[in-house]
């Protein structure tokens, strides 16, 4: 409970340098993050939910935000151009300041481990938020999740060494006739 | 194999071929599936399929996409399975979901309603896993049956030519099959 609790999921703030968090929360109520052990064991089950909030600022807001902070400096500076550092700072100035106006965008994303049969059940196959949970998943249980494929289905069921051998040699099937289709 | 991410990758196109086997299998036993343990079960393709041999792919889109001709047609083409909405019967549990067969993954899954009050936290949550592990059981029994076929010799001798007539219309010897089946699967 003590690994879990320390992966739970910390509010990300307008002036983070990151923008992106992710953590457990609930997986009854992903705003609920001050897990206890009656919200995360459900006898043989730990249940989780991954959180992921994100700044999704809008390229056309920050764009224009960008380019009117970026004539008030040239004016009150008396310049023409900014330089490379001066442009990077200015924005990372906008953005913090447009973080204050809007709330970063939620996603949950729940996670079911079965603890009699070791089997991680999540549901999602968003390509990112697989290497989230399975980064969050290690440094939370220290335990390495393998992927489900053709290859770990065959090898859960217990194949022998001529079973390995022939399975590392298949090639694929194929149905095609000569000429392919009639 | 015991490199993780090795046996991860190792022969992704077995997904393929086991909605292939799964397919094939469900149209010659007219959908009714017997596991060699644990419960049997009815299942079908159903709205969805899509087929794919290197950079081609066939797309079906309709009721009964495994009964068009387009699907019979791609296989014969050397098209195999890569994707398919499933639809099983176990007991009295109906599931739906799609089957990405390189992964082996399943999306999109409807279970039965909740048949408990929504109330009950634990309850909800011992319902909702009770379901999918009970489909997660027959899937599994499923692809075990499957690969002692896939890894018999007689997957190429007997098996896949087979597969090759009702691929092309013609009467498979289900008979034959099905002792073979239950030889190779009570060898195991």
């Amino acid at each position: 409970m003590k690994r879990i609790r320390a992966q739970a999921f910390q509010p990300l703030l307008p002036d983070d340098d990151v923008a992106q968090k992710h953590g457990w929360a609930s997986i009854e109520d992903p705003f609920d993050t001050d897990l206890g052990h009656e919200s995360v064991f459900f006898n043989e089950y730990v249940a989780l939910a991954l959180r992921v909030d994100r700044w999704a600022i809008p390229g056309p807001l920050l764009k224009a935000h960008l380019k009117e902070a970026e004539a008030k400096v040239l004016e009150k500076k008396g310049l023409e151009k900014l330089g490379r550092k001066a442009k990077a700072d200015l924005k990372d100035m906008v953005v913090k300041k447009l973080r204050r106006q809007l709330v970063p965008s939620t996603r949950s994303v729940d996670l079911v481990w079965n603890l009699q049969t070791n089997v991680v059940l999540f549901f999602s196959h968003a390509k990112k938020v697989h290497e989230l949970v399975q980064e969050l998943f290690e440094k939370t249980f220290k335990l390495q999740l393998l992927i489900e494929s053709p290859g770990t289905a065959a090898d859960r069921r217990g194949m022998n060494a001529a079973d390995q051998k022939a399975f590392s040699v298949l090639e694929a099937t194929s149905l095609a006739t000569r000429g392919g289709a009639a | 194999m015991r490199d993780v991410a090795e046996l991860v990758e190792m022969n992704r196109f077995v997904g393929r071929e086991l909605l292939l086997w799964l397919w094939f299998e469900s149209e010659i036993y007219e959908t009714n599936l017997k596991p060699s343990k644990g419960p049997s079960c009815s299942l079908w393709l159903e709205t969805q399929l899509t087929l794919k041999v290197e950079t081609e792919e066939a797309r079906i889109k309709c009721p009964a996409p495994a009964a068009a001709p387009e699907a019979k047609q791609a296989l014969q083409q050397g098209k195999l399975p890569q994707q398919a909405r499933l639809h099983a019967l176990v007991g009295e549990h109906e599931f739906t979901w799609v089957m990405k067969a390189e992964e082996l993954a399943i999306g999109a899954l409807k279970i039965p309603a909740l048949l408990k009050a929504e109330g009950d936290k634990y309850e909800a949550l011992y319902e909702r896993m009770r379901l999918v592990e009970e489909l997660e059981a027959v899937l599994e029994q499923l692809f075990a049956d499957f690969i002692t076929l896939r890894l018999a010799a007689a997957w190429e001798t007997s098996i896949v030519p087979e597969m090759k007539r009702w691929a092309r219309g013609k009467p498979v010897d289900e008979k034959a099959y099905t002792a073979l089946k239950e030889k190779l699967l009570k060898k195991r």
